[in-house]
């Protein structure tokens, strides 16, 4: 029997993610965590092959604290980065072939962030905000439902540079600030000519 | 067929990776073009540092013989508000800071201030240790940061400043010396004065042992009284020629202490009054100067006088020795001849001395205040006619003079009362301050009336003067018509 050979398509998909961050503070003494938000959204181009591309926005609101001697410092830090998305999306072709894996590597090529401490207690100081370029590269897997129109599902993204290289002080330091890894919903629209097709 | 091509192309995995690729990398060099990771850097400390003051170390041991050392002080974190520092010594009989407190804000927390320690020997016992702290109560958690210092002995004398300055009039001044570390042998110190004649000193010795070596010795200065107008004279007691077979004070000298002698012979000059009045008529004035007190060099002294148009002085300048001081030197003031009717004018006379004698620069000049008698009056004269007018058009003149100078320019009409007879120009004379005196001409032609109506006499008038100066507004001319005939050409 001869199969008949399937047509080959592509189609895109746009949508947006949002949960939650973790990173580090480290300084010279003592490493604090950092916790918070990642709100991001995406424009995905895939080729018939399975191969995914495209760009992404995210933006990263950490905060975090200490204390010593009745004094609580806590840790404010946000980055917004703009980067492209290289990756491959896996399906199946059975009653699973709604479960999509899409596993790609992020690497941004525009940043920005500011951080800014903020101390309470026997002293009360905001320090002055801290800006400049950053950076944002790693790998994340989304794993969403692919139905017809709408895709919905998670994100797990380990990132393996972010933040500022380091921050230099005019005493102590200097000191690095990381994200580490995160964690989101996404929900998303496909258009374009969709057909089903796999990867394997 | 070329879009065909390109569908197979895109169809093929492999090429659509390299496709993707090829897009990645573009974007990675994209890159380069916006903004980078990068270090960020801020005068801000780091948040992991709590506020505290940073003391460095002594730089070297300070010394009774007055050696000093330094350390440098900052902040760790960047002060809320401008954050002052205290500092202070334990004992400040061993070691002194060179400053109470030092300042500190949020832009140069970092940067470090130096602060001198000055060892002092003050301290009974010669040498010792205390500490240096550094406290700035509002800078929340900093515990006040002490450093240790040492004040080592060394061979060295301390001579305190003097108590006050001492005077002619009797008053007398202190200091005291002491020795800063104890001797092996006595050691005596000579004390004179420089000047004698200024002031005398109490001891002309100073004797320290092993055991009054640290108990500071008194030397009372006393002021001499001279008759002399010399200002206050600064002069110096001489600490010196130590005597001692100790080896660490053998030819060293204490330092000598400075005093000033103040004078009781005040710097005074006395000016008597004018004698009179100068006046415009030539009577001058005169008044005389004189010194109170002796000086010990030249005085001169300036005379001026503020209206040279009402009065002049001489001499202008007097000088007064040591040896003629005393004899009154005579300045005469001389009226000025003027012809403004001005009245009686007044006028200050400055007499400001001056000297090496710095008591007679800064004296507060005299000055007298006299009167120039005026000697003007303004009138107006209107003069003599030049001869009758004629028929014939002759013509006649008539000047007119004012006595005094005007401030002002003067006009006076004139008017004739015949016009038929006579012709006057200028029917409105104006008199200048460059024309008062000479020529100002009314000129009276005779006019023919073509009668024989014999000779006929007519009356020229002159009005009352305008002028904005008041002597001359509303002034009457003198007199204040002529008459005139105008002879008759006998053809009609």
């Amino acid at each position: 029997m001869v199969e008949a050979k399937k047509p080959a398509h592509t189609y895109n998909r746009i949508g947006v993610d949002s949960g939650g961050a973790y990173g580090k503070y480290e300084g010279t003494s003592k490493t604090d965590p950092l916790s918070g938000s990642l709100t991001g959204a995406h424009y995905i181009w895939r080729t018939e092959g399975g191969f995914t591309y495209g760009f992404v926005y995210q933006q990263f609101d950490l905060n975090g604290s200490f204390a010593v001697n009745s004094t609580e410092t806590t840790h404010q830090f946000k980055q917004e980065t703009y980067s492209v998305t290289l990756g491959i999306e896996m399906k199946g072709t059975n009653l699973l072939s709604i479960l999509t894996f899409n596993p790609q590597y992020i690497y941004s090529f525009h940043g920005k962030g500011s951080y800014q401490y903020e101390i309470k207690g026997n002293e009360n100081r905001t320090s002055d905000l801290i800006e400049g370029g950053v950076a944002l590269s790693g790998f994340e897997l989304p794993i969403y439902l692919d139905f017809q129109t709408i895709y919905i599902g998670g994100k797990y993204s380990s990132i393996s540079k972010s933040g500022p290289t380091q921050i230099v002080y005019a005493s102590g330091g200097p000191d690095k600030i990381k994200i580490t890894n995160a964690v989101t919903f996404l929900i998303g629209w496909n258009f374009g000519e969709k057909k089903r097709s796999r990867f394997w | 067929m070329n879009s065909s091509k390109n569908k197979l192309f895109f169809r093929n995995p492999k090429n659509q990776f390299i496709f993707a690729l090829s897009f990645l990398f573009n974007l990675y060099f994209l890159n380069s073009c916006g903004t980078q990771q990068e270090e960020w850097k801020t005068k801000e400390s780091s948040p992991h540092l709590s506020p505290a003051i940073v003391l460095g170390s002594l730089s070297g041991t300070p010394s009774t013989a007055g050696d000093n050392a330094t350390f440098t002080i900052n902040l760790q974190t960047p002060p809320g508000v401008d954050m002052v520092v205290a500092l202070s010594s334990s004992d400040t009989t061993l070691g002194i800071v060179s400053h109470d407190n030092l300042t500190f804000s949020k832009d140069n927390y970092t940067t470090t201030q130096t602060v001198t320690v000055t060892g002092q020997c003050d301290n009974q016992s010669g040498g010792g240790t205390y500490s240096l702290t550094a406290s700035a109560a509002q800078y929340y958690s900093s515990d006040n940061q002490s450093i240790s210092a040492t004040n080592k002995e060394s061979a060295a004398f301390k001579v305190s400043s003097i108590s006050g300055n001492i005077s002619e009039a009797g008053d007398n001044a202190t200091f005291t010396a002491h020795l800063c570390m104890a001797p092996t042998a006595s050691v005596s110190i000579s004390v004179t004065s420089s000047d004698t004649t200024e002031g005398t000193v109490s001891s002309s010795t100073l004797s320290y042992s092993s055991d009054n070596w640290s108990t500071p010795q008194t030397v009372t200065v006393y002021g001499v009284d001279d008759s002399l107008s010399d200002d206050n004279q600064a002069f110096k007691v001489t600490l010196g020629s130590v005597t001692t077979s100790d080896a660490n004070y053998a030819g060293k000298n204490p330092d000598n202490v400075s005093v000033t002698n103040i004078d009781n012979e005040t710097a005074s000059i006395t000016v008597s009054a004018l004698s009179d009045n100068t006046t415009e008529a030539g009577d001058n004035a005169t008044f005389t100067v004189v010194l109170d007190n002796q000086p010990t060099s030249d005085v001169s002294i300036a005379v001026s006088i503020s209206d040279t148009t009402e009065a002049t002085i001489s001499p202008s300048s007097l000088t007064f020795s040591n040896s003629n001081y005393s004899t009154a030197q005579t300045v005469t003031a001389y009226g000025v001849d003027d012809y403004y009717d001005d009245d009686n004018v007044s006028y200050t006379i400055t007499i400001d001395p001056s000297s090496s004698i710095t008591s007679y620069n800064t004296m507060t000049s005299s000055t007298l205040t006299g009167y120039t008698i005026d000697n003007d009056t303004a009138a107006i004269s209107v003069g003599a006619k030049s001869g009758n007018t004629s028929e014939f058009v002759t013509t006649a003149t008539i000047n007119v003079t004012l006595s005094t100078i005007p401030t002002a320019n003067v006009s006076i009409v004139v008017t004739d009362n015949d016009s038929s007879e006579v012709s006057v120009s200028p029917t409105t004379l104006t008199i200048t301050s460059s024309t008062w005196n000479t020529t100002n001409q009314v000129t009276l032609t005779g006019q023919d009336d073509n009668l024989s109506d014999g000779n006929i006499t007519y009356r020229v008038s002159f009005a009352t003067a305008t002028s904005t100066d008041t002597k001359y507004n509303g002034m009457a001319s003198s007199p204040a018509y002529i008459d005139v005939v105008n002879v008759d050409d006998g053809n009609d």
